[in-house]
């Protein structure tokens, strides 16, 4: 019973693990703090691996225990949240400025951006990101499926507006 | 720039973290889990049936040598195990939560977490120490009833100055922030449903 759970388990993880740690990256800004919260994922599927009775697609299974512990994670570390920092804080000490700016992309801006938006929207855009459909969307966060398009529409116009000024400055 | 661009890049992300690692680090953390659900219910369970049989004793040996404020404070004493039982069984049974729903349900429910906690404080602490406080006058009223009036009398307002300063310290002190701290992740926690189902 235990080696099946643990087959199973590794099967998932190797499965999910990109979207999973993705989906970390979305919700929260801070890198080493997503590894925290990555590892908390992995513990909390391997937690209720047991209770999963195949009522829901697996991907959608895994993808409601992520977003949820993210959830949690937040409301039991309030401090995590990301507070938009102004920007010299946010400049990269002077040895590892050169790398960083070389460094920077797309993507960095892109994290960045994410984490500007409101928190039900991160997670909603990280399942978006992630190329779900609308009824998957709506099956994990338990939106009404008629309102997901409006509300993804929405904040993907947020998200390139933000991307825009990002890029500007 | 388009959607389309944003979503390649961000699938193409480099996942830096070392899945095998925390795999192995994951075994560790879920036997301290287990030990540490274990040892918990298994010590509560032990100093409950202590209490329980330690006051059962009290009462059997000194019963026939008191009156009924005597016997009236065992059923009080009892009384309280029972509400605290019930509450500490309740906040338990908020502990297995189903991460595997949707979470706006998963909302929901945390929601009703946060409410019974806010409740215990609220309320049950309350109610506990009503109970505490007439137990305990009960039980000292008939054991001193050989001391003096003013022996008697002096020994009962001890026990209620010290029962409502300590829950006085407690209330205005650590609960408060305990609440503060809960009122917070409820509004959050109603924002982000809203947010999420409306």
């Amino acid at each position: 019973m235990f080696d099946q759970q643990e087959l199973l388990f590794n099967e998932l993880v190797k499965t999910h693990h990109g979207s999973i740690y993705r989906i970390c990256r979305a919700y929260l800004y801070d890198v080493s703090l997503a590894d925290d919260l990555y590892q908390e994922i992995l513990f909390q599927i391997w937690k209720s691996i047991q209770n999963f009775k195949g009522e829901a697609k697996v991907g959608t299974w895994i993808y409601r225990i992520a977003v949820n512990t993210a959830i949690n994670f937040n409301l039991k570390n309030k401090r995590y949240q990301h507070i938009s920092l102004p920007n010299f804080i946010q400049i990269p000490q002077e040895d590892t400025l050169l790398e960083k700016q070389e460094q920077e992309s797309e993507l960095d801006q892109l994290c960045y951006c994410i984490s500007q938006l409101e928190t039900s929207d991160r997670l909603i855009i990280s399942l978006v990101l992630e190329d779900k459909s609308y009824k998957d969307i709506a099956e994990i966060t338990g939106t009404n499926i008629n309102n997901i398009g409006v509300k993804i529409s929405r904040i993907k116009v947020r998200l390139l507006k933000l991307m825009e000024t990002k890029s500007r400055a | 720039m388009n959607f389309e661009d944003l979503q390649k890049s961000w699938q193409n992300q480099p996942i830096n973290v070392n899945t095998d690692l925390l795999k192995s680090t994951l075994q560790t953390k879920w036997q301290q889990y287990q030990r540490k659900l274990f040892f918990r219910i298994i010590l509560s369970s032990i100093g409950l049936f202590i209490a329980m049989v330690g006051i059962g004793w009290v009462y059997l040996s000194f019963h026939q040598e008191f009156g009924w404020p005597f016997t009236l404070s065992i059923a009080v004493m009892y009384t309280l195990m029972l509400v605290y039982v019930c509450a500490y069984w309740k906040s338990y049974a908020f502990k297995k939560e189903n991460l595997g729903t949707s979470s706006g349900t998963y909302i929901s429910y945390q929601l009703k977490k946060l409410n019974w906690q806010r409740k215990i404080i609220t309320l049950y602490n309350w109610v506990y120490l009503a109970l505490l406080w007439l137990a305990l006058v009960l039980y000292l009223w008939e054991v001193t009833r050989s001391g003096t009036l003013i022996f008697r009398w002096t020994a009962l307002l001890v026990i209620t100055a010290y029962l409502f300063s300590v829950s006085l310290w407690n209330r205005f002190k650590k609960q408060k922030k305990q609440l503060i701290e809960i009122d917070e992740i409820i509004t959050d926690l109603q924002h982000m449903k809203s947010q999420l189902i409306d």
